[in-house]
């Protein structure tokens, strides 16, 4: 457990070494990294998709082997984002409040966001402010423990300004996300 | 002169629609994509859920002085089969045992009768006078509601049939049970359990889907 980072790296370069099977991974591994590397002044588009091909079998036999630990790992990622929508703790949504000033600077300092899509980030934010102010102001108010999320959430105001917000700023994520897709398509295709 | 330009102008405009196509497009799956995967969400959001109500129903004390908080027991599903059935005395800080039927993807815990947890309105509830799989002839007893709430464990229940599996997980064993009946009693506050009282047997209870009238009864055996 309390290994030095140097003898880290000797663990994993006597793991290579260990057996054949590892050796065979890692020479296929440098193989493709070499490939793609060559092939950037090649550029030939047929490596690419043999590349790609070779990715793609790879994580469809790791999905046929494992599908149970995939199905998992999903279903945990997907239920730590749902915990985070609904119930996030007060440094997630501390963070929340940071990514969303950062948004209302980029889109003050951009030349390339139109007057639409500024107005519409401004607007966002300016509600997702007013939440994490009152958020902070009800929880001081009423002598609430910031850290225990139990005691947090048992209060229905606290619960619903930080669910509106969250949902708020999920709507906002999804309005961008097929923004940009048009913008690009446009760009694209016209 | 003035036939390039329009047809540059009919380009223009063709390019312009396939974009508004493609973002259409785009739009049609994300939404299909999210009504095929919606009751998977819906699941997780309500074991989400289940698991904040459980954390918040662990209370100490409030600030006009109360100690416990009390949980209410329900009072609809009073079960009665006149087995004279042995007492357990478990005590379990976690799940007493599990609950998994793979054709519906349930997995569930549920606790030992004296925990506070032990609620309908919480988890899957174990019925008191409940036997263990490990008693020979009895009957374990498990209910929860069906619908759409997050706490409606046996929502899938009405897509068994008979000759479909479940398993319970109890001390470090699993005991596999096969569906042998389904019947529908009234909902008057007591279920009649038929069963063969030379079999090991499991029985679900939720509410029949689509009739709040009644209650659906599934008997299951042991078969290893």
């Amino acid at each position: 457990m309390n290994m030095s980072f140097l003898e880290k790296i000797a663990t994993v370069f006597k793991y290579i070494g260990s057996s054949f099977l590892s050796v065979e991974l890692f020479v296929l591994c440098l193989l493709l990294f070499l490939i793609l590397t060559i092939n950037i002044k090649a550029k030939n588009k047929y490596v690419n998709i043999i590349v790609i091909i070779i990715y793609f079998v790879f994580l469809l036999s790791l999905g046929i082997s494992s599908i149970t630990y995939i199905s998992y790992s999903f279903d945990s990622f997907l239920k730590k984002v749902i915990d985070y929508i609904y119930f996030p703790s007060t440094v997630v949504y501390f963070f929340i409040m940071l990514f969303s000033i950062f948004i209302v600077f980029c889109s003050m300092f951009s030349n390339k966001l139109g007057t639409f899509k500024k107005v519409f980030n401004y607007a966002v934010f300016s509600f997702m402010f007013f939440f994490y102010m009152s958020f902070v102001v009800i929880s001081t108010y009423n002598g609430i423990d910031l850290s225990n999320l139990v005691d947090l959430y048992k209060n229905e105001t606290l619960l619903s300004i930080v669910q509106v917000s969250n949902l708020l700023l999920f709507g906002w994520f999804l309005f961008t996300l097929f923004y940009r897709l048009f913008i690009y398509f446009k760009n694209k295709f016209d | 002169m003035q036939m390039q330009n329009q047809e540059n102008l009919n380009k223009k405009k063709r390019k312009v629609k396939k974009s508004h196509l493609l973002l259409i497009g785009s739009l049609l799956v994300f939404v299909g994509v999210l009504v095929l995967s919606y009751n998977h969400l819906l699941l997780l959001k309500n074991q989400v859920f289940s698991d904040m109500l459980i954390s918040m129903s662990d209370v100490d004390s409030t600030d006009d002085g109360k100690k416990t908080e009390q949980l209410e027991v329900p009072t609809v599903d009073n079960v009665s089969d006149g087995t004279v059935y042995k007492e357990e005395s478990i005590d379990y800080n976690k799940y007493l045992g599990v609950i998994e039927i793979p054709k519906i993807g349930l997995k569930r815990g549920f606790y030992n009768t004296n925990s506070r947890y032990n609620n309908i309105e919480y988890n899957v509830t174990l019925v008191k006078g409940s036997t263990m799989p490990d008693v020979a002839n009895g009957n374990l007893i498990l209910m929860a509601h069906s619908g759409d709430a997050y706490i409606s464990y046996f929502a899938y229940l009405y897509r068994l049939n008979i000759g479909d599996s479940a398993y319970i997980t109890y001390r470090g064993n699993k005991y596999k049970y096969n569906i042998v009946n389904i019947y529908n009693v009234d909902k008057n506050g007591k279920v009649s359990i038929y069963r063969n009282y030379d079999k090991t047997t499991l029985t679900l209870i939720t509410c029949t889907k689509n009739d709040d009238t009644k209650q659906t009864v599934y008997i299951l055996e042991l078969v290893s």
